[in-house]
């Protein structure tokens, strides 16, 4: 009798072991996987933060935790990750009683987009190192990558000049109710703006000067559809870009921009818009939008847009607004209707991202609205 | 630990459990034959094992390996020596066999894993020792028994190591010694358990106490259902109910006399069993309650490890010191005790006020001044919230 139970407290012993850690396992065990910036620039580095935290008396010697992640966020060294179609990432933890233990990464947003960590998935070994258990927690972390900036450098001359030409068209007219400072005389200023009472107090004529009426909007029609099939991914980027950078130029002089375009968002699956606007966070909105744009195959076609657009602001009254095409495609559709809204008043520019080696026939650079931004290969 | 020592542990374990299997069988068999056994026998045994598991992994050349088992059989065929000869060679013959073909399959290590099974002939052993009356020879082959349980699990432990040590090309980061020393800190100290309760189970005085135990606690027990049912006779004699007064006394009478009726005894022992489940259950959980309690008010400062794009910070959970709770409840409860004791004598108190208009309208009202007292739990509040 007593050698069976003998036997059977070694025999059952492992068993017991075995059924206790699957029991007490997850008890306390905490996995947060996040990042330190929820929004970040495109080639601005974040911090993958990984966290594990293990509030019991039980120690666990080995925890792997996956997740797959974007592979187009670059880590340094890419040893405990294998990267096909994503990143998939494998950590190894050891937890004490009580401890908690936290790794940071650090990796370089390379691309535009919004990207998640949907599901966590997390595998503990029991204390023999034989057994499996598993547990897969759907925790939902996201980072937004914002379109790059533009460095001044790259702008094409065209386009500055085609910017500043809107810029004083807008900014001509100043409005008497919205006060902006005081500054010295200048031979140009009118005469009844000056301020008697802060002339007489610093012996120099001073002036009165004054926000612009801004009544009218810059609108930025973004086409996601190029005309090539080859490398379209790399232009329809550059457009995200240059509609960044044209919505920073415009909202930073106060002046009210609006973007529409074909692409939709990821989440959603509508078409991104943003209404006009010129407060501080307004540049940030429209950052968002082009980041949240999901590349896809078929897009509305861009004609459509330009109509819908066209016939609500002058539903609204809006008729004097500065319109700018950032597009690709340029087929005789398109094409045919910016002549015709040409011919009706409307006063629109053409910005057309294209490979330095391509022209952009049929339309021709003419310093004025229409511009060629150039782009290598690479992007 | 590398992978190596973890892989070169389990060999090691595994040959020791080889080396148990083969004093078993010759321990055995010279038992049933009749024969002494050998302390001498035993030793060139361990000898044999040893040599062939450090062949195994000193030499990979065939030849030479193949040489120097020739060899070591020359050698206990020539050399004079009478003892167990016969079973030494049948032995050797039988590792050399089983190493070649394992040889086989792979260059490096040892045997083949022996299987737990195996302790099957331990079992055997002792039960022959049990039938023919050999003490000696049973506690021999329950030491045997006890160590081979110990080694499986040993070779469990490190085999299963060196398996995820492989791991580590996949992840070179992955901290494997943190890993080892975790789940050592928790295999081991069940391994030691088990074995404990082993030895335990197979000593006689633990009887004793145990039959001790049993009768303290059915004693205890026992008074503590007769005080129940003598409490239960008095209230029935209160209410005057004849037939459950002559039924306790009749259950009361059989109690007493629990050693002839096999009803009461198996309830007893179910009673003792419950009891000692209690009891245990109690321990495990004081035991628990201590070691949460150790590590968690002990504050470590945390371990920082720096790489040139990694940055690990290992922290213990450190849970708020109850010292610093109670302090706060008492200004708190001072404060609140303070503010009835003037609602008591009449002060009306405005909900809408903030502590220190509550003062000024307290010394007001009142002439009680608890401008300090305010100040600090207004402190005291504010750090809570924080």
């Amino acid at each position: 009798m007593r050698l069976l139970i003998v036997l059977a407290i070694g025999a059952l012993f492992y068993f017991f072991q075995n059924l206790f850690f699957k029991k007490n396992w997850y008890k306390g065990l905490d996995v947060n996987v996040a990042f330190e910036k929820n929004i970040v620039r495109e080639g601005d580095k974040n911090t993958l933060i990984e966290v594990v935290r293990n509030d019991k008396l039980l120690p666990l010697p080995v925890i792997l935790v996956k997740f797959s992640l974007t592979r187009t966020f670059l880590f340094p060294r890419e040893n405990n990750a294998s990267v096909t179609d994503q990143y998939y990432r494998r950590e190894y933890f050891t937890c004490r009683p009580f401890q908690s233990v936290t790794r940071k990464y650090t990796f370089t947003a390379s691309k535009r987009g919004e990207y998640r960590i949907s599901s966590v998935d997390v595998i503990c070994k029991d204390f023999f190192f034989a057994e499996n258990v598993f547990a897969g927690l759907n925790r939902f972390f996201s980072v937004l990558v914002l379109p790059g900036r533009i460095r001044d450098g790259e702008v094409p001359r065209d386009l500055l000049q085609l910017t500043g030409d809107i810029i004083s068209r807008i900014k001509l007219l100043d409005d008497p109710f919205e006060f902006r400072g005081i500054r010295e005389y200048q031979p140009y200023d009118s005469v009844n703006h000056i301020n008697w009472k802060a002339s007489a107090k610093s012996d120099v004529l001073q002036v009165n000067t004054f926000h612009t009426t801004n009544k009218r909007n810059v609108v930025i029609l973004l086409n996601m559809e190029t005309g090539i099939i080859r490398k379209g991914d790399v232009i329809a980027e550059a457009a995200i870009k240059i509609a960044s950078y044209l919505a920073t130029q415009f909202v930073s002089e106060q002046i009210p921009t609006a973007l529409y375009t074909n692409g939709c968002d990821e989440d959603s699956k509508e078409q991104v818009s943003v209404e006009a606007g010129s407060d501080e966070g307004h540049i940030r909105n429209i950052d968002v939008a082009l980041a949240k744009i999901k590349l896809a195959e078929m897009y509305e076609p861009f004609t459509k847009v330009l109509n819908r657009v066209i016939s609500t602001d002058a539903e609204l009254g809006n008729v004097n607004n500065e319109y700018i095409i950032i597009s690709n495609y340029r087929k005789d559709d398109l094409i045919g209707q910016i002549d015709e809204l040409k011919r009706l008043g409307y006063r629109i520019g053409i910005i057309v991202p294209e490979y330095n080696y391509n022209t952009i026939s049929p339309l021709a650079e003419n310093g004025t609205d229409v511009v060629k931004w150039g782009i290598d290969e690479e992007g | 630990m590398k992978d190596g020592n973890c892989n070169f542990l389990a060999e090691g374990a595994n040959c020791i459990m080889v080396y148990i299997v083969c004093l078993t069988a010759l321990f055995f068999g010279e038992l049933l034959m009749k024969k002494s056994p050998g302390f001498f026998c035993a030793l060139i045994l361990g000898g044999i094992v040893a040599f062939c598991f450090l062949l195994r992994n000193v030499v990979s050349n065939f030849i030479l390996y193949a040489i120097l088992h020739l060899v070591v059989f020359g050698l206990l065929i020539f050399v004079p020596f009478s003892i167990g000869k016969i079973e030494l060679l049948a032995f050797y013959l039988l590792f050399v066999i089983l190493d070649f073909a394992f040889w086989m399959k792979q260059k490096k290590g040892t045997f083949a894993y022996v299987p737990l099974a195996l302790i099957f002939l331990n079992a055997l052993a002792y039960l022959y020792c049990d039938i023919k009356k050999n003490p000696g020879g049973m506690l021999f082959f329950f030491v045997l028994g006890i160590l081979y349980f110990l080694f499986y699990y040993i070779r469990k432990f490190y085999a299963n190591a060196a398996k995820l040590s492989k791991e580590k090309t996949q992840d070179e980061r992955m901290p494997f010694s943190d890993m080892l020393r975790n789940g050592f800190g928790v295999a081991f100290p069940f391994v030691l358990l088990s074995v404990i309760v082993m030895i335990l189970v197979r000593v006689d005085w633990i009887d004793q106490y145990a039959v001790r135990l049993y009768d303290f606690i059915i004693r205890i027990v026992g008074k503590a259902v007769l005080l129940v049912l003598s409490v239960l006779h008095w209230l029935s004699g209160l209410f005057v109910i004849e037939t459950l007064e002559s039924g306790l006394e009749r259950a009361m009478g059989d109690f007493g006399q629990t050693e002839s009726n096999p009803v009461l005894r198996i309830l007893s022992a179910v009673v003792y069993i419950a009891s000692l489940a209690v009891i245990l259950f109690l321990v495990y959980k004081g035991i628990v309650a201590l070691l949460k309690w150790i590590p968690r008010h002990r504050k470590l400062s945390p371990q920082v490890i720096e790489e040139s794009d990694m940055v690990e910070i290992r922290e213990r959970i450190v849970r708020s010191e109850p010292a610093h709770k109670e302090k706060l409840h008492r200004i708190r409860k001072k404060y609140k005790k303070t503010v009835e004791k003037a609602m008591g004598k009449g002060y009306e108190i405005n909900r809408s006020h903030t502590p220190k208009e509550r003062a000024f309208d307290m010394k007001e009202k009142t002439g009680g001044d608890i401008n300090e007292l305010t100040g600090l739990y207004e402190k005291i509040r504010y750090q809570e919230k924080a």
